[in-house]
């Protein structure tokens, strides 16, 4: 369980929110939302414990996120990051495997389990077919599924994603997205997805958190939360609401 | 497999040739007992442990500046060394004198750089490298000056300072067990390294301690160089291309890619000394000279074969 009281957040010569208090459940799917520049990722990186917050508290199973150590944080929340910066040059199997990196014994390394756990994660993305290939020579959308694969390998209680569907064909978000639903569901973990995906947006998550853009927010669950009041004010644009049969979700009107 | 094989392969060889190259070159009975163990070994042992000192030196910068170009001369070692050393030849003193003020020039350039980039806990690739490389190009103009003003009989054992030479070098126990100790350390902290080469955030998302770990490579890392400066100057190349030349081989994991690019370093560079003792025998030259002649070459070799 992850909780925020009264967080600010700040970048140089900007405020992004001011007292954001909201509480991730187990169980609970969240989606946040907002334009680009509104904070989003840093958001992620606060919850994440890997920046502070400029005024506020946030909460990992009830101690402070920066205070418990790197390695007993890791696993219990995985952080998929937005952009990697470094260039991996192993196999994608060992990538994976890098994510077991919190739960492997620190000086002897990998163990058959931590390996058992690396394949299925391959598998639940659909990519056991290229373990061997090189990462580097994976095609963008590839990637991203390795990449979240490797959070999966981790086994976090807490999976904080940071546009988990960049890059993805339509097919691969639905089943990164019925990948995360279920296991919120079925394992009552707390997942934290940055969005952009107005298709997806209110079928797919129980809870929403808009970033509005100007200091405010709004947190709650997603079925009040997500009006098209709301998100054209959000956006900045006007909005279609179409019934998809199983849930609404958002178009451009245009 | 291949590759861990040949380079373990490599890593012994020059070894062998040597001794026997040795035994046929001075084939006196009498004398080669006393050649090969007095006067070869500990400078072939001296070679060794200075080619892997540089190698894991610059096997660990790679890793924590995540630049490719990264050698262990990057954060100006090579220069505050060689500044110190020059000063004291230039001085006349004598040779432990000169690896003494090759030592202080070393660890006073590793100081500065140290705090000019790390302020209060809050560290900076980025700056840490600039800050290397412009205390180096400090440190390149004051050596010129130094060899400029310098008394003409001084300058040849200035010259041969800076190229690399390891016929000054004495013992080298204190040089093997920071080896020893060095690259046991860097293997064992393995997985950390491979996290850390992905980028600061993601190692940090992944349970590494960032900051302890940067500090301490980068500790490792200065230590290696300095030991090494001491033992045989300035000696270029070898840790920017061992490390790499095990990657073009196909070793990623620093478990493996930190003990094989030790291997590899100290192997070329005993290989290297060898060549510049008997190359144009008696004349003795500069090992520099010799690490750049076989691995420019070795690399351009390696690189064309990756694609």
């Amino acid at each position: 369980m992850l909780r925020c009281d009264r967080v600010a957040l700040s970048v140089p010569g900007r405020r992004l929110c001011t007292a954001l208090s909201a509480t991730f459940e187990a169980g609970e799917v969240w989606a946040v939302l907002g334009r680009n520049g509104t904070g989003k990722t840093t958001l992620v990186h606060a919850l994440a414990g890997l920046t502070r917050p400029s005024n506020g508290a946030i909460e990992l199973d009830g101690r402070g996120v920066t205070d418990v150590s790197a390695r007993e944080r890791a696993r219990k929340l995985g952080v998929l990051l937005q952009i990697e910066e470094g260039t991996y040059w192993g196999t994608v199997f060992d990538y994976v495997l890098l994510g077991r990196y919190p739960h492997a014994a620190r000086w002897a390394g990998f163990g058959r389990d931590d390996r058992a756990i690396a394949r299925s994660a391959l598998d639940a993305v659909g990519m056991s077919a290229f373990a061997a290939r090189r990462y580097a020579t994976l095609s963008g959308g590839e990637r991203q599924r390795v990449r979240i694969a490797q959070i999966l390998a981790q086994q976090p209680r807490v999976l904080l994603f940071d546009e988990p569907l960049q890059h993805l064909d339509l097919a691969h978000q639905a089943l990164v997205l019925s990948i995360v639903a279920a296991r919120a569901r079925d394992n009552r973990e707390t997942a934290v997805m940055v969005l952009h995906e107005p298709l997806w947006i209110a079928r797919s998550c129980t809870h929403a958190l808009v970033l509005m853009g100007d200091g405010e927010v709004a947190a709650g669950a997603a079925d009040e939360l997500l009006t098209r009041e709301r998100l054209e004010h959000a956006y900045g644009l006007k909005l279609r609401e179409v019934d998809a049969g199983d849930g609404r979700c958002f178009v451009p009107a245009i | 497999m291949t590759s861990l094989l040949t380079a373990l392969g490599f890593g012994s060889f020059p070894i062998g040739l040597l001794e026997m190259v040795e035994s046929v070159v001075f084939p006196s009975p009498g004398v080669v007992h006393d050649v090969v163990w007095n006067l070869r070994a500990p400078r072939a042992l001296a070679a060794f442990a200075c080619g892997g000192l540089l190698a894991l030196a610059g096997t660990l910068l790679q890793v924590l500046l995540r630049n490719a170009l990264a050698d262990p001369y990057i954060l100006g070692v090579s220069g505050g060394a060689s500044l110190g050393a020059l000063l004291a030849l230039a001085a006349g003193a004598g040779a432990l004198a000169i690896n003494f003020s090759a030592f202080a020039g070393a660890v006073a350039a590793i100081v500065i750089v140290f705090g000019l980039s790390y302020r209060s806990g809050d560290w900076n690739v980025y700056r840490l490298l600039l800050t290397g490389v412009v205390l180096s190009a400090g440190l390149a103009a004051l050596i010129s000056l130094t060899l400029v003003l310098a008394p003409e009989a001084q300058l040849r054992g200035m010259l041969f300072w800076l190229m690399g030479d390891l016929s000054q070098s004495d013992s080298p126990l204190s040089a093997w067990i920071a080896l020893a100790a060095l690259t046991a350390l860097a293997v064992a902290a393995a997985l950390g390294l491979d996290l850390l080469a992905l980028g600061e955030l993601k190692a940090r998302s992944l349970g590494v301690a960032v900051g302890a770990l940067q500090l301490a490579v980068f500790g490792a890392a200065a230590i290696a160089t300095v030991a090494a400066v001491v033992l045989g100057g300035a000696i270029g190349f070898i840790g920017l291309m061992a490390p790499h030349a095990i990657r073009l081989a196909g070793v990623t994991h620093h478990r493996a890619l930190v003990p094989l690019a030790v291997l590899l370093g100290g192997s070329i560079l005993t290989f290297a000394d060898t060549a510049a003792r008997t190359a144009w025998a008696p004349q003795q030259l500069p090992v520099g000279i010799f690490t750049a002649l076989i691995g420019v070459p070795a690399m351009l070799f390696l690189l064309g074969r990756q694609r």
